[in-house]
């Protein structure tokens, strides 16, 4: 019956209701409610997209149960990554992008990396390549190896779901005992073969990024099954 | 001095400008004439003959279709633009005209939702639906429905590219993570959800 409220006030929520009625997000605790109530509010003041704060509501109310202030906490710990992943993200991020990269801060992944990312892709949307760092980066592959690649492969063109296509064949490989840094170099190079040589200001970046980065890559140490 | 005061000279200026030239008929007529002939008519304008019917068209009238169905076609494209989900409002910083075109058209195609497929197995669940970020974690939008083998849930539901986290709602209320999928822990609560990357198939 909790659950049901709770999803009935979130839509309401989503819709631009009142804020008479996010006053109850949490049933039968006023305080946390009309608390979460001033912090969607001052978001969506703010500017910021709104979707991720009631998602994360959601889970802690359905999923994680948690008490109502800790449900609180949460809220005000997602609107403050989406905060900074939007300035990291400047200067014309869409939601999704600003969803991806709060997402991304909470894998631990870095300002500097969403930074990177965003100047790699220029005004395209960052939301996939965000995603697939997150995963490489909660994988335990290095961050810095992890955006490299990332980047390097954005400037020479990857497509969507290659980048999609690369976080999981990764994610194959260490479920199946790879190690994780070792299986980034493997399926990294292999895509940045396949998609061929950048040209003009694209290459001069990609050229600062290998020289930047590590050397070439050993061979995968997969354990036997 | 008095502006009611009345000025000979000007009074004098008024009366020969008043006194109009003769008119010549002949040349009336000569202009009127000249005119008559340089009207255009809807049988002077150039025709095109469009298909084996032999349907005419003219020129003027098909430029005229031309510039209505280009505005028209304006129109609908900015409705039609104008109902995707996700907004791209960031301006091409200095590629070309036409790369610029492209990357708008890109960036709006890749945020645009895809159609995720689900598969959970349950041979004991009475009903299963998937929760996740991208519904809010509210188990009443994507109920899944039970195959024939009877142990098998499926649903297909649009969910925006990226990464995202989620799980399944058992009977209602057993949060279930998918077998198949990574985990990952949520930092503001402990708790683990399973990790989909949606991308274009």
């Amino acid at each position: 019956m909790r659950s049901f409220v709770v999803g009935l006030l979130l839509a309401g929520a989503t819709a631009h209701v009142a804020s008479a009625q996010d006053t109850t997000l949490i049933a039968g605790d006023r305080a946390a409610s009309a608390e979460l109530s001033k912090i969607i509010d001052g978001a969506r003041a703010n500017g910021l997209p709104v979707e991720p704060i009631l998602a994360k509501i959601g889970y802690a109310v359905n999923i994680a149960h948690a008490a109502p202030p800790r449900v609180v906490a949460a809220a005000r710990a997602t609107v403050a990554r989406l905060q900074e992943a939007r300035e990291a993200l400047a200067p014309n991020p869409t939601s999704n992008d600003i969803a991806a990269g709060g997402n991304a801060l909470s894998a631990k992944v870095s300002t500097k990396s969403l930074r990177d990312v965003r100047m790699a892709s220029g005004n395209r949307p960052v939301a996939v390549p965000l995603g697939v760092l997150t995963q490489l980066v909660a994988n335990r592959v290095d961050e810095e190896k992890a955006t490299k690649y990332v980047t390097d492969l954005i400037r020479r063109g990857v497509t969507t779901d290659q980048l999609v296509a690369l976080g999981n064949d990764v994610n194959s490989d260490i479920v199946l005992g790879t190690k994780a840094n070792n299986s980034m170099d493997l399926r990294g190079s292999h895509l940045t073969a396949v998609l061929g040589v950048p040209t003009g200001a694209a290459a001069t970046a990609v050229d600062q990024g290998l020289q930047a980065g590590a050397a070439a890559p050993p061979p995968p140490g997969r354990k036997k099954p | 001095m008095s502006n009611d005061a009345p000025d000979p000279i000007l009074d004098r200026a008024i009366d020969e400008l008043r006194r109009l030239p003769p008119v010549d008929p002949v040349a009336i007529r000569r202009i009127v004439d000249a005119a008559a002939e340089a009207r255009v008519t809807a049988a002077d304008e150039p025709v095109f003959v469009v298909g084996s019917s032999g349907r005419s068209i003219r020129i003027w009238s098909a430029i005229g279709l031309a510039a209505a169905a280009a505005v028209a076609g304006f129109i609908v494209r900015g409705a039609v633009t104008s109902k995707t989900p996700a907004q791209v409002v960031a301006q091409a910083p200095s590629a070309t005209t036409s790369e610029s075109l492209r990357q708008v058209v890109s960036s709006s195609a890749e945020s645009s939702p895809i159609l995720q497929q689900f598969i959970f197995e349950n041979a004991h669940a009475h009903s299963v639906s998937v929760v996740g970020d991208f519904n809010k974690w509210d188990r009443s939008t994507a109920p899944m429905q039970r195959s024939s083998d009877d142990a098998t849930w499926s649903v297909i539901i649009p969910i925006v590219p990226g990464r995202h986290i989620y799980g399944y709602m058992v009977d209602d209320s057993l949060f279930t993570l998918d077998p198949r999928a990574p985990k990952v822990k949520d930092v503001d609560l402990g708790t683990e959800g399973s990790v989909v990357m949606v991308g274009r198939p």
